[in-house]
């Protein structure tokens, strides 16, 4: 058998090798990336969930109360209808990416709040019982909500 | 047909390095859109994140606002019209920067402002001063509590024009407007701090006011250094002061229109101011 003068290269198995190991640490690299994104997104979200939170039950906490006490009455900066006392009603809200409102779904919302004011059982000496609830995306029932933040606050208007 | 233990030969090093090319050049446009998205979101939360304790400051020293008929605030009226950024001083029942000596009350005269002088490193930046008084009667020299007709602002100018002061700390230093104006108990909007309609003709401890509305414009660290002092200071003249005749939410969507007409300064600085308005809900009397 005549014998080839050899010069040095990698072999077929070297190269697959090589590949297989690169090929694995950049599946792991870019795998890293969705999961940073979406943290940062939902950092994002939880931040302008709270602000938004604390901006409606602000306005809440504002409004002027009534005369004689516990009629109905509307929020001054988001316009939240706050029923009158030992009623309930419910008031959406949509908020978008910088926190601008509007009282129905636009192109640009991107988050859901729902303030619904529960029975107090009637009563001139009980608070006025309100749940918000910030839900995204817009969109989305709050069943079906990606994700949430909610608060329950007590305002005295009776 | 190459025969075995043959190397690459140049073909294949060009076709495999162009390849590579292709490869990095999609994977930087992929790192380039996702550090676009987050550096956006990031500049978001900065904005809110120096918000936040600007505005939880603002709600404790309004609610515990000292509200008498016989003391003097410094507020908005029809006497001090405030052009431009406004200044708030009042009595506050919060802790402050007392005198060495002397009994401390546990009332302070408490301001907001936004620096006007420019030659002070705080300049367009937002400032809180809280100055603990001692209690009337036990000290010569440190002034306490006043009652009216001494005003505020006669035994405290720096609580109410542009001077310098030690008790001047920066709460907000990214904020570089502030507007405010009062919901009264009638439901109206109002930059007189009392009730016309009633009758009324002095603030009396806010006794007609149901909550105090602040608007603010900030911005975010990186963009705050796309723009110099001068240009801040022609912005904060573009937006607009608060008028009675404007409806809820008027102000900001003002605001929101001057921002966006400025083509003049850096765009990524002008889309990185945001506006933001919080009711701040006053004890009744």
């Amino acid at each position: 058998m005549k014998t080839q003068k050899r010069r040095a290269a990698f072999s077929l198995i070297e190269v697959t090798l090589a590949l297989g190991v690169a090929a694995v640490s950049m599946l792991v690299i870019f795998s890293l990336l969705p999961i940073g994104l979406h943290t940062n997104q939902r950092s994002i979200e939880q931040t302008a969930s709270a602000d938004i939170l604390s901006a409606v039950a602000a306005d809440l906490r504002a409004t002027p109360v009534t005369t004689p006490r516990g009629n109905p009455a509307t929020s001054t900066q988001f316009g939240i209808s706050i029923p009158a006392a030992g009623t309930t009603g419910t008031t959406t809200l949509f908020f978008n990416g910088a926190g601008q409102f509007a009282s129905s779904q636009q192109l640009d919302s991107r988050y859901r709040a729902t303030i619904t004011f529960v029975s107090n059982g009637g009563g001139q000496k009980t608070a006025i019982f309100a749940d918000l609830q910030i839900t995204w995306p817009a969109g989305a029932a709050i069943t079906r909500a990606q994700g949430s933040a909610e608060m329950f606050a007590a305002f005295d208007r009776n | 047909m190459r025969r075995s233990g043959d190397a690459f030969t140049i073909v294949e090093l060009l076709v495999s390095a162009a390849v590579l090319v292709i490869l990095v050049l999609l994977i930087g446009r992929m790192f380039s859109s996702v550090s676009a998205v987050t550096t956006s979101g990031n500049k978001r939360m900065d904005a809110q994140a120096q918000l936040r304790p600007l505005f939880e400051r603002l709600a404790v020293d309004f609610s515990q606002m000292l509200k008498r008929s016989d003391v003097d605030y410094y507020l908005k009226s029809p006497a001090i019209t405030q052009t431009g950024n406004d200044q708030v001083a009042f009595y506050s029942a919060v802790a402050g920067y007392y005198p060495s000596s002397g009994s401390q009350s546990p009332i302070s005269v408490v301001g907001y402002r936004i620096n006007s002088s420019s030659g002070s490193t705080s300049f367009n930046k937002f400032e809180r001063m809280s100055k603990g008084l001692v209690w009337n009667g036990v000290s010569l020299g440190d002034t306490p509590i006043v009652f009216l007709p001494l005003t505020i602002s006669a035994t405290w100018p720096s609580a109410t024009n542009g001077n310098s002061d030690p008790d001047y700390e920066l709460i907000a230093p990214y904020v570089f407007r502030f507007e405010y104006y009062y919901l009264l108990k009638n439901g109206n909007l109002s930059d007189t701090p009392w009730d016309s309609s009633a009758g009324h003709t002095s603030a009396s401890g806010l006794q007609d006011v149901a909550a105090i509305s602040a608007c603010v414009a900030t911005m975010d660290p990186k963009s705050r250094v796309l723009i110099s002092d001068s240009q801040l200071t022609i912005l904060i003249g573009r937006l607009p002061d608060f008028s009675p005749s404007m409806a809820p939410g008027g102000l900001l969507s003002l605001w929101q229109t001057a921002l966006d007409g400025t083509t003049d300064m850096p765009r990524p600085a002008v889309a990185g101011i945001r506006v933001y308005e919080r009711y701040f809900y006053l004890l009744p009397r």
